[in-house]
């Protein structure tokens, strides 16, 4: 875990846990902000297509920067063996930094985050697959039943859309938020 | 982890890890075939609208009963301290048994489970979002890909739908499916 940011030249620490949680509330606080202002303006039309990315991608690559390298291919470089396969030789280091592994502390952090992550993702694609089966439901009641059907509000696009977009930022983002989140308050560096 | 399983009174044995591969293999595979041929009886209309969840659940249920420990309410029972709420305690019993609380160990196999897992749910969104992404902008469609919008408008919807069907599947099944593909053998319940 990162205690120190550095965002345009300025450096903010990140040692405090109230710190972290600011920043992840801002950062989840935007994500909505975004979401909602995008709906006024042009009904998730190319502000929720075109650019959704950006904000999406901004939060994850701030939240994944700052969990360092409890994310991110550093912890892929716990091997016992150096790699022999053309693959393993290409995505992994021969010699890794000690320095850069993860010990097991670190490793439990990360896999516990991705535990309850998983169960929240899990209820989401839930929601997901209802409203994808309720949309698929109309277009077949529509031909058979089409009383029925327009009495029924479900498979809305944009309901879809929106629960598309939060659950890819939830599956961007969830395990660094809990990391943030939970970390106990840190040790500043000291400059020798 | 269970060694045993009992299904219509009859008791498997599921110390070997080559039966569980076996069991994991057979289950996905099944719910392959069955996405394959229930698209070839009615383009997954009323095949996979009634028994879809079925599907999806009795594999659930049994990965979850054989990994036992790893993936139940049990888990939840690793309190500290007795719970003071309401609501704590109508979830959580104030005496949990020692015998099903899990060990450190098998708490790192669940864990790790999920976080492989989280990868492969990730690529699975990912691919969804891009999906509803097309469905909802014809027009970038008709931009990338003109002969494929105008010789089969119905792509996008179907492709939804069956990606959705086997990442919620996926979401139901891949850490129990992890934890029972890699345990080692294990020893026959004396």
């Amino acid at each position: 875990m990162k205690t120190e940011l550095v965002l345009l030249g300025n450096r903010i620490s990140l040692a405090s846990r109230g710190r972290r949680r600011w920043i992840v509330i801002l950062v989840h606080a935007g994500f909505v902000g975004y979401l909602v202002g995008s709906w006024f303006i042009d009904r998730w039309n190319v502000s929720g297509t075109l650019w959704l990315p950006l904000p999406l991608m901004a939060g994850a690559c701030l939240l994944s920067w700052m969990t360092g390298p409890l994310r991110g291919r550093n912890s892929l470089w716990r091997y016992k063996d150096p790699p022999t396969s053309r693959i393993g030789k290409l995505l992994l280091p021969k010699e890794p930094e000690a320095a850069d592994m993860l010990d097991e502390r670190e490793l439990r952090w990360r896999d516990r985050a991705h535990y309850w992550s998983y169960g929240v993702l899990s209820f989401g694609l839930l929601m997901l697959w209802v409203f994808i089966s309720q949309q698929r439901q109309m277009q077949f009641m529509e031909r058979g039943f089409p009383v029925l059907a327009s009495r029924h509000p479900w498979g809305n696009d944009n309901m879809l859309f929106c629960l598309a977009a939060c659950l890819l930022f939830a599956a961007f983002t969830l395990p660094q938020t809990l990391l943030l989140w939970f970390a106990p308050d840190m040790e500043e560096p000291h400059e020798d | 982890m269970r060694t045993e399983l009992e299904l219509f009174g009859v008791h498997t044995s599921f110390t070997s890890r080559a039966r569980r591969r076996w069991l994991v293999a057979v289950v996905y595979a099944g719910f392959v075939a069955y996405l394959t041929a229930s698209w070839f009886v009615d383009r997954w209309g009323f095949s996979t609208m009634i028994w879809i969840p079925f599907l999806m659940g009795v594999p659930a249920l049994i990965f979850a009963r054989l990994t036992g420990r790893y993936r139940s309410k049990r888990i939840l029972w690793r309190t500290k301290a007795p719970p003071k709420s309401w609501l704590g305690r109508f979830l959580f019993p104030e005496d949990a048994d020692l015998r099903d609380v899990p060990g450190e160990r098998e708490l790192r196999w669940r864990d790790q489970a999920h976080f492989w897992s989280y990868h492969v749910l990730n690529l699975g969104i990912l691919w969804v979002w891009i999906l509803i992404f097309q469905q909802r902008q014809t027009q970038i469609h008709d931009w990338a890909w003109p002969e494929l919008a105008v010789r089969h408008p119905w792509i996008t919807d179907n492709l939804l739908f069956g990606v959705a069907a086997i990442l919620l599947f996926a979401a139901l099944t891949l850490p129990d499916s992890i934890i029972l593909w890699f345990m080692p053998d294990l020893e026959e319940k004396q």
